[in-house]
């Protein structure tokens, strides 16, 4: 919210500068987020009061220059001054703000100068060349009795801040000079300035019939006619500066002044072309369905739960929230009704942006405006008025449903609450001129304190609200802070469980980069690599490639990978670990997994390794890193298997004691073409859930008893896999075999075709004897049978 | 006699040059073979011993074996000599430049997110705070009604929502954990709980992910006075300054008293600069003591237990602490980037 410094200063009496009541507010929860000086010029110093009011005598057409007028303006002084100027409004007997020699604007410092071999001593100005406004149509235009030569700072009050307050939304009653005026005048004892509202008599008897038919959502309605005005009167000065310097343009003096009302006291008003209006008005629902144009041009349809102001003949409002447009006020307007109503919060809540709506008066009606105020608001509104546009008031209407209108009930406050939730001790009659100052109705005794808010607290209903105000009143920089005393429980955890942590570091440690993807993916792009479709799919997405929540940490980290590469990153290798969100409906759930992609290649480039390129045993090596730790001791297999978007001849699924937690593959060629990738990628990605479990190691004595080491290599058909092969030496070497290594494979023209060889080196050691030659030669000839029978292997000479 | 004696005194000066002369380990053992060896020279000599009388033959014999002893150990001599100059050439020969780099693989990072998050969780973690975790797509119940945001709330407004259905939305806060870790953890509870939230927003300083830490503490003697000391000792160990830190009354549904806290500037040092806008302060998190309702729908008789809870941007304290410019270099995981972490 922004509001200017010298309006609030004239509700209250204070000699704190604009810096402490700043921090004041702000650490009494309405945060000043700016203090703006209202000029764009500097208005201290001297040469600002070179800019003055000024009239303009006559504007005659330059000699040498179609769309320039030479103009003689007025300053007050004896001697007119001759200034050349371009704007279309330079009519004489306009007063404008006028830049003599010697000012100097935002952007420029006006000098003597020579246009168009006509001398021109001084400038005209817009209200953006002032710096008053981003933009402006013409000359500024002032009021017709401005004193002439007045400096404009003067004048206009330009020696002025805009405060810009972030209110939160509990805070609606700050949403006005008065608002903002009150919680100043709690936090610092400094007294308001009275404002009595003058009540402004009926000079004739209009008026139309009120009906309430909706009590709990309009349990009070004041209106008024207002007879024969100059709706083309001008808005003064003082009043079009206060409007801008809360945000808001003049457009004509009837919305002009409910503005100003609003921005003053927190009512929100509206003004109907009287004439417009048919026979009375009836707050009511809609109907189903029911249309109704606003002032702004669109129609909006509206159901029965909305709350319409209505003639009666049709909807002529949407109340609470926007004018309609049958009944808006034009230049035709001779006669207006002003409207100045209570509408509940709970009623207006939602329904704005039900249209996609938010304007000044529904943002006050959802936060609760004060069901007191509206007779003062029409009574300030009708003498604002007859000054301004004159005119006759009639009398004034009210309706009103009592028991609809908002209570303020008691709270019971218990004293102790202070040192319980605040740690501090406050005593009652502190408590008491806190809660006082702030308008509440405050009786009784320390334990029980009977506290009353205001009719414009709306966020006051319990005890802890009540807590709230008492110590953001108190200060919070007064309470003394505490550090957890050292008794605190910590936090223990068992040493089997292995922190998700030590996963990411072993992945790092093998050049892996961590990246972060959003969880919203392209489901396009998601079917293309994983082949998955269906899913969780947001209602509102930002974009159509952020439309579902990802079923795997693939198509996000492929396309980190595609951005690096088009950033000319030819050797990438990257990890994700984040949950993927599986099913949907009642089936939904969220898995936890770690995924990753490689290519490029195996080493950075460097003088002692020869670049090659990545292949599956490379991602495979990296994998089972991985494994080692969150998998230590359990059964691990890779078992080959075709997954969608991968290789057909290069994937598998990972199987930890026997349940699948993954796969890992090459991309598939197309899939890689599809993407525009140049290299071929690997990938993995498996469920992190069953991988943070690493078993209590458990002591083995050691062999006092030497080591045999035997090696064999077979050759075996192409299709017999190695873990099948080691397998079946597993099975016949018994319980001293300690290591088994295959440290060679072969396939190629030195063999038969469709065979490969296998060579592996078998390390025996027993923990009670020395192993004898005949032991080992006897448990090598069972292995070797055992290959023959079982995989078709021959013994390589 | 003569002859022998002379004989001999000519076969040591000879040898003794040729030894000391020799330049080649294998040439000395060729030389050790030409004098000591079987059909070598000191052999050569004693095998003339027989022409020699008995008194000669004692003589000689004395005089061959103690030129056979000298022999012996010139030629051990000149082995060391050349067995140590052997071994300087081969050293020298073995030099290497110790600049040329080593064997790399490169070093990949933890991403500035994750490095962020654990930095607080292990600050958290040595005050006690146990660590939980929650869904992302979440139910409408635990993102807002039982945060003490109803329907139509203006606070929803803040939040802007994703939606997976009429009452399922992504979570827009980590606060639904706290309601969550109620309702399966009884009092004393001190829990934080890190995780990815999402908002309908997307601009410079707006990402439509993000990451935050809750905190939740619940016991019968907890204040306000708590939250300010756990929160003062974290923020300035985590940015190890004795960083100003202010607690500004604010608003939010789920906590009252409700507060948000201001550091002095990191980048300033509270002096004003662009980052601060001027004012020397950065807003960094808010906090509050848990809403009445709150606890009452996490089971909790909120006249027995008082609690505070507290929500923060990892993303901010990230930027904050490496002076990283442009939030939305946290999700475009460009190498250049993640490589500086």
């Amino acid at each position: 919210m922004l509001l200017s410094e010298s309006w609030l200063r004239s509700w209250i009496d204070t000699d704190l500068q604009i810096d402490e009541i700043a921090e004041k507010l702000t650490l009494a929860g309405l945060e000043v987020e700016g203090v703006t000086p209202v000029a764009g010029f500097d208005s201290k110093k001297s040469n600002s009061r070179k800019i003055v009011v000024g009239r303009i005598e006559s504007a005659e057409k330059h000699p040498d220059a179609d769309k320039l007028r030479v103009c003689r303006v007025n300053v007050g002084r004896k001697n007119l001054l001759d200034i050349v100027c371009g704007a279309s409004n330079a009519e004489p007997g306009t007063v404008i703000p006028v830049a003599m020699v010697g000012a100097k604007l935002p952007k420029l410092e006006i000098k003597e100068t020579t246009i168009r071999g006509t001398q021109s001593n001084g400038m005209l100005c817009s209200s953006a060349e002032l710096g008053l406004s981003e933009s402006a149509d013409g000359l500024m235009e002032l009021d017709a009795d401005a004193p002439l030569g007045t400096p404009l700072v003067e004048y206009l009050g330009l020696e002025d801040n805009v405060i810009e307050i972030d209110l939160t939304p509990n805070r609606g009653d700050c949403l006005c000079i008065q608002g903002v005026a009150r919680e100043i005048s709690a936090l610092t004892g400094c007294t308001m300035s009275l404002t009595d509202v003058k009540k402004v008599p009926a000079k004739n008897k209009v008026s139309l019939p009120l009906d309430l038919k909706a009590p709990e959502g309009c349990a009070r309605f004041v209106g008024r006619a207002i007879t024969n005005i100059d709706i083309h009167a001008r808005t003064p000065d003082w009043m079009q500066q206060r409007l801008l310097r809360s945000g808001l343009r003049s457009i004509n003096p009837v919305v002009d002044i409910t503005n100003y009302v609003m921005l003053e006291t927190g009512q929100p008003m509206h003004g109907y072309d009287l004439d417009k209006i048919q026979q009375g008005i009836v707050v009511r629902r809609a109907k189903d369905k029911e249309k109704l144009k606003l002032l702004d041009g669109s129609v909006v349809k509206l159901n029965r739960h909305n709350l319409v102001i209505a003639d009666h003949k049709q909807a002529i409002g949407l109340a609470g929230i926007m004018g309609g447009d049958s009944t808006a006020i034009s230049d035709d307007t001779v006669n207006v009704f002003f409207e100045a109503a209570f509408f509940a919060p709970a009623d207006i809540i939602g329904k704005a942006r039900q249209f996609g709506m938010h304007t000044d008066a529904s943002h006050r009606f959802e936060r609760g405006v004060d069901s007191t105020g509206q007779m003062a608001a029409i009574e300030r509104a009708t003498a604002l008025l007859l000054d301004i546009a004159g005119g006759e008031p009639g009398k004034i209407c009210h309706a009103v449903d009592r028991k609809s209108l908002p209570k303020q009930k008691a709270i019971i406050f218990n004293n102790a609450e202070l040192p319980r939730v605040l740690g501090i001790n406050i005593p009652a009659s502190s408590t008491k001129s806190i809660l006082k100052k702030l308008g509440m109705d405050v009786s009784g005794v320390a334990a029980a304190l009977k506290v009353t808010p205001p009719a414009w607290r709306f966020d006051i209903t319990g005890q802890h609200d009540l807590v709230e105000e008492v110590g953001r009143c108190y200060g919070y920089e007064k309470i003394q802070p505490r550090l957890p005393s050292s008794s605190a429980r910590t936090g223990g955890y068992p040493e089997i469980d292995l922190p998700y942590q030590s996963l990411k570091q072993a992945l790092t440690s093998r050049g892996y980069y961590e990246v972060i993807n959003y969880s919203f993916i392209d489901p396009g792009h998601q079917e293309l690599v994983v082949g998955l479709s269906g899913g969780t799919r947001l209602a509102n997405p930002l974009a159509d490639n952020m439309a579902v929540m990802r079923q795997s940490l693939l198509p996000g980290l492929l396309n980190s990978l595609v951005r690096n590469q088009n950033r000319q990153e030819a050797r990438i290798r990257m990890f994700e670990s984040g949950v993927v969100f599986l099913g949907a409906g009642k089936k939904r759930r969220e898995v936890s997994r770690i995924g990753a992609v490689l290519s490029g290649t195996a080493y950075p480039k460097q003088w002692s390794v020869d670049p090659e390129n990545v292949d599956f045993y490379d991602m495979k090596g990296d994998l089972e890193a991985l494994l080692s730790l969150g998998a230590a001791g359990r059964s691990i297999k890779f078992r080959a298997a075709e997954q969608p978007g991968l290789h057909p001849g290069q994937s598998a699924q990972i199987l930890v004691d026997c349940a699948v937690i993954g796969s890992i593959g090459k991309l598939h060629p197309a899939v890689q073409q599809k993407l525009g990738i140049d290299a071929e990628v690997f990938v993995f990605e498996i469920d992190m859930i069953n991988l943070l479990k690493s078993p209590l190691p458990v002591f083995q004595s050691l062999s006092r008893f030497p080591s045999v080491e035997r090696d064999l290599a077979v050759v075996v058909d192409r299709d017999v896999s190695a873990d099948l092969v080691l397998e079946t030496v597993r099975e016949q070497a018994g319980s001293d075999l300690k290591r088994l290594e295959l440290f060679d494979m072969y396939q190629g023209e030195r063999i038969e075709n469709n065979k490969k060889s296998f060579a592996f080196s078998l390390t025996f050691q027993s923990e009670s004897s020395s192993l004898r030659a005949g032991d080992i030669d006897d448990i090598t000839a069972r292995i070797i049978t055992a290959l023959e029978q079982k995989v078709g292997a021959q013994l390589r000479a | 006699m003569q002859s022998g004696n002379q004989s001999l005194d000519a076969l040591a000066v000879n040898a003794k040059a040729q030894i000391l002369a020799t330049e080649s380990l294998h040439d000395l053992q060729s030389l050790r073979v030409h004098y000591l060896g079987k059909k070598g020279e000191i052999t050569a000599q004693l095998k003339t011993i027989g022409s020699l009388s008995h008194e000669e033959k004692k003589s000689f014999g004395q005089q061959v074996n103690q030129l056979k002893g000298q022999i012996s150990g010139w030629l051990d001599q000149r082995f060391a000599e050349l067995e140590q100059s052997e071994m300087i050439a081969k050293i020298a020969g073995e030099k290497i430049d110790v600049t040329l780099s080593g064997r790399q693989q490169e070093r990949g990072r933890i991403h500035p997110i994750s490095r962020t998050l654990e930095r607080m969780e292990s600050i958290f973690s040595r005050l006690g705070f146990d660590i939980a975790s929650g869904p992302e797509v979440e139910d409408d119940y635990y993102n807002f009604e039982a945060l003490n945001i109803p329907a139509d709330h203006p606070a929803r407004a803040m939040h802007d929502t994703f939606y997976v259905d009429k009452h399922t939305v992504l979570r827009t806060h980590t606060s639904p954990v706290q309601i969550r870790y109620m309702h399966e953890n009884p009092p004393p509870v001190r829990v934080i709980a890190p995780g990815k939230v999402y908002r309908c927003d997307s601009d410079v300083t707006h990402t439509p992910m993000f990451h935050q830490i809750e905190g939740l503490a619940i016991d019968k003697d907890i204040t306000f006075a708590d939250l300010k000391g756990i929160l003062i000792h974290f923020v300035q160990e985590f940015f190890e300054e004795d960083l100003a830190v202010r607690f500004r009354p604010s608003y939010f549904p789920f906590t009252e008293p409700s507060a948000e806290v201001d550091i002095g500037c990191v980048f300033c040092s509270g002096s004003g600069c662009r980052v601060c806008k001027q004012t020397g302060w950065i807003e960094v998190l808010g906090c509050g003591m848990v809403h009445p309702e709150v606890l009452r729908h996490g089971n909790i008789d909120s006249s027995e237990y008082v609690g505070y809870a507290f929500g923060m941007g990892v993303e901010r304290f990230s930027m904050l602490r490496y002076g990283v410019n442009d939030l939305r270099l946290y999700f475009e995981n460009d190498l250049d980037f993640l490589r500086q972490f």
